[in-house]
């Protein structure tokens, strides 16, 4: 409780801090806009950019994929970890993927599929998944073997699906917690790139117009869906995974 | 429930291999608890997971003696309450059975109650109940007392000793405490590392089926002082722990 009153308190005196010192002390820059400005951008930037729709875009695409992929891998759980615990090199190969340029895939897709709509939903959703088997592969070698030993004389499939994928869930759904900031990363940089709709073509639009005001006015919104988002998994994981928390 | 010619080498990858158990037989009686009695590093785990097939011996076979393994850090799945932690083994159970599995653990009222956070003795009488629940031949318990404090190790002692007096379960509690043994078991099997053959035995026989009786008892003192005498010739530079 302490650290959020703390962190409160941080902000606040930044804030102020920010106020004093380009509202009334420096003149007009090009490192930080006015209060004032920033007040306007903010009323501004939701007619003339249509930041709403925008935002509920990249918003959906990004939480829509980290959903969807944990719900692939919650139907298949038992396929795919047997899977992973039977081709040891499963790993090294979802391993590999970390290896590449990140940038390129995206580069690579806007070029293929013309910044369509939906190919940016696939890729996303494509890239949530991998990395999240990967991590799930990864918490497969970490089960404790005395967690599988109770299990010897059942089903294997019920080990898989109760025990492996249980002991996996608090782990997978806390890289969910950090892979939601890579993934605004990427879901912005694709929009920026491929011009497809969302928040990441309003910047780039605002960088056109050189509109310092709304690029800062996105970035906040942006802060705030990112933290939005972290407190929403930070539910869903203490329901499911409650006997971590 | 006899174990012959045991054994088992292991391969490391410079191509070293160690032969950590050599031809060993041991023989557990039925409706009895045996202990095994032997010192870190002597192989006594590897020995409980090849009987209940978690290894292989080297002949590459696998012992089927329908057992159940209880580690040393009793796996009591924290996801599952009590109830559905024993369901999980076995299923089928009917209610009637569920609630004589819960009381003879000593878990009654605590059905709704999740591991998670709970102490080693409350995970320990979980995996028991979950272990009977299956109904095994033999319930082996590896070093399950080592991590508890002195009040729970006596609780669970005594929960042991119950259980095979109300349901003759047989159980192999493989330990590197003297103490354990002689309080628990009615046979206790010496094993050091390159035991080979029949393990050297002692016998041990109590009027009380209370620890703490057990412990004040005369008998007690002169098995200890027995066993101490075997362990000792027996263990050369090895050491068991001798007190609780």
């Amino acid at each position: 409780m302490n650290s959020y009153r703390d962190k409160f308190k941080i902000l606040s005196a930044l804030a102020f801090v920010y106020i004093i010192l380009f509202e009334f002390v420096l003149p007009v820059n090009k490192f930080l806009p006015k209060p004032t400005i920033l007040l306007e951008s903010f009323m501004h930037v939701w007619q003339d950019y249509s930041l709403l729709a925008g935002m509920l875009i990249t918003t959906g695409t990004i939480y829509f994929a980290i959903g969807f992929s944990l719900f692939l891998l919650w139907i298949f759980r038992g396929s795919l970890i047997k899977f992973f615990l039977s081709f040891s090199q499963s790993l090294e190969v979802l391993q590999f993927f970390k290896s590449i340029p990140i940038f390129l895939i995206i580069l690579m897709t806007a070029f293929w599929f013309d910044g369509l709509e939906l190919a940016k939903i696939i890729f996303t959703i494509l890239i949530t998944f991998i990395n999240l088997s990967r991590v799930l592969a990864k918490e497969l070698i970490r089960t404790k073997p005395e967690y599988v030993s109770v299990g010897l004389s059942l089903n294997p499939d019920k080990i898989y699906s109760e025990v492996y994928w249980k002991a996996s869930l608090p782990n997978l759904l806390e890289l969910a917690i950090r892979f939601q900031r890579i993934l605004w990363l990427i879901v912005l940089t694709y929009e920026f790139v491929a011009m497809s709709f969302g928040m990441g073509t309003i910047m780039r639009l605002a960088l056109q117009y050189r509109d310092f005001g709304a690029i800062i006015v996105i970035g906040i919104i942006q802060a705030l869906l990112i933290w939005f988002g972290t407190v929403i998994i930070k539910f869903v994981k203490k329901k499911i995974a409650f006997w971590e928390s | 429930m006899k174990f012959e010619n045991i054994s088992k080498t292991f391969a490391y990858k410079n191509g070293l291999k160690v032969k950590l158990l050599d031809d060993i037989s041991l023989d557990v009686k039925e409706g009895e608890i045996t202990s095994l009695l032997a010192s870190a590093g002597s192989g006594k785990s590897t020995l409980l997971k090849i009987l209940c097939g978690l290894e292989l011996v080297d002949s590459g076979q696998r012992i089927d003696a329908q057992t159940c393994l209880i580690p040393s850090q009793p796996s009591s799945f924290p996801w599952m309450n009590v109830t559905e932690n024993i369901l999980f083994a076995n299923e089928r159970l009917d209610e009637q059975t569920q609630k004589k599995l819960v009381h003879l653990v000593g878990l009654e009222g605590y059905e709704n109650h999740y591991p998670n956070n709970k102490s080693l003795g409350f995970r320990f009488r979980i995996a028991i109940a979950r272990a009977l629940a299956v109904n095994p031949k033999l319930i082996l318990l590896d070093e399950p007392f080592a991590a508890m404090d002195q009040k729970t190790k006596l609780e669970m002692l005594q929960l042991i000793v119950d259980l095979n007096k109300e349901n003759k379960t047989t159980i192999l509690l493989a330990t590197s405490n003297l103490s354990e043994a002689l309080l628990v078991s009615q046979t206790i099997l010496f094993m050091k590392k390159g035991s080979t053959g029949n393990l050297p035995s002692e016998k041990t026989e109590y009027s009380s089926s209370n620890i703490l009786d057990r412990m004040n008892s005369t008998s007690y003192s002169e098995y200890l002082t027995n066993s101490e005498k075997i362990a000792e010739s027996f263990a050369t530079h090895q050491s068991f722990t001798i007190s609780l």
